[in-house]
């Protein structure tokens, strides 16, 4: 006999979700979710942002990791709250972990959560965690066709972060190819291209998320 | 390995499912995963294998059917099917598009075999003292008799 069922596997994932994402906007707080593969510079990304928003913003951070708390260890000298999240070898995020740290953060007095996802292009894309948007980060030295051979994320994101610009010289980083792949993906999303190290370009991204976090 | 995950939430539905329809056994499990999540059909099939271990699914075949991806286009109205996932609308051009499908992750149905009922005959006459079991070579000895 079959039974009919017709049901979405992940329905428990994305009701937490759903969950989170209601709660967030009660208590006027902005999550972005930042995805990238391991190396692309999400920790230097966070690093910078923090240190050019902190006087401006009350920000949070969620550092997701396979193991250790080094990233944590390197935001530590900001002196905001950050709470770690081991997978213990799970390859992303999801919304029930991130249901279980939202409550060491005082919301009210919150106006910016950065989720810092597991290193990886593919997993943490399927895994609703309740945020407000999406940020892929990718960078120069990992190839310019990331946009096309991971187009759930690049499709998905509702901004994306071109980090290490000031390496292409180095690199075989074909900057037509990469933006024509990612117009092709999705042709909509908003764009920052930068090397977070050298602080160039960094000035546009912080004034868009500064507008982000004031329109939530 | 996104594939894990969805294989042990997947595995949960079937056992509670398969639990409150009192069935003994699961013999399919049908679902339906869009384009986009890219599902590695072998490995959703090992994942899977081992998820189903020791339960009463643990012999369901599985089958998977992935849906390609669909967009309207917001600008022209026109609906597209596409291969190569290029979000671009064929007739206008425009890549302002709603996704309406390629992104599920639905388990359809389940198939097995039900339980008898409760107080069925066979229940009731599981109260007469049972036959001893015979093996197969034990009953080609009788028969030889």
């Amino acid at each position: 006999m079959e039974i009919k069922i017709m049901k979405n596997v992940l329905d428990r994932n994305q009701n937490k979700a759903n969950e989170i994402r209601t709660l967030l906007q009660e208590k006027k707080v902005l999550m972005v979710n930042l995805i990238s593969s391991p190396g692309a510079g999400k920790t230097t990304l966070l690093d910078k942002t923090i240190e050019n928003l902190r006087n401006k913003f009350r920000i949070g951070v969620i550092e997701g990791d396979i193991t250790t708390d080094r990233d944590a260890q390197r935001l530590k000298k900001h002196d905001i709250p950050i709470v770690v999240i081991n997978t213990e070898g799970g390859c992303h995020l999801d919304s029930h972990s991130i249901s279980k740290a939202l409550p060491e953060f005082d919301l009210k007095n919150l106006d910016v959560l950065f989720v810092e996802n597991v290193g990886n292009l593919v997993c943490p894309s399927h895994f609703d965690l309740g945020e407000s948007f999406k940020l892929a980060l990718v960078s120069t030295t990992e190839g310019d066709d990331k946009p096309i051979k991971y187009p759930m994320l690049f499709r998905e994101a509702k901004v994306i972060i071109l980090n290490k610009t000031d390496l292409i010289q180095y690199t075989n980083f074909n900057m037509k190819n990469f933006l024509k792949d990612l117009n092709n993906v999705n042709g909509k999303v908003t764009l920052f291209e930068v090397s977070c190290t050298q602080n160039t370009n960094m000035e546009q991204w912080y004034n868009w998320i500064s507008s982000q976090i004031n329109s939530k | 390995m996104h594939e894990l995950k969805i294989a042990e939430e997947l595995v949960e539905i079937v056992i509670k499912v398969a639990v409150s329809e009192n069935l003994k056994k699961v013999t399919r499990v049908n679902i339906l995963f869009g384009k986009m999540i890219m599902i590695v059909p072998d490995v959703f099939q090992f994942v899977f294998e081992s998820a189903v271990k020791g339960t009463i699914a643990k012999d369901a075949k599985l089958r998977l059917e992935i849906l390609p991806v669909k967009f309207v286009c917001k600008k022209c109205k026109e609906e597209t099917e596409i291969d190569d996932l290029i979000f671009v609308c064929p007739y206008c051009g425009s890549n302002d598009l709603e996704l309406i499908q390629g992104r599920e992750t639905f388990i359809e149905s389940i198939e097995g075999e039900k339980k008898p009922a409760e107080n069925s005959y066979s229940e009731q006459a599981s109260i007469v003292p049972k036959r001893p079991k015979i093996s197969k070579q034990q009953r080609l000895v009788n028969n030889e008799k």
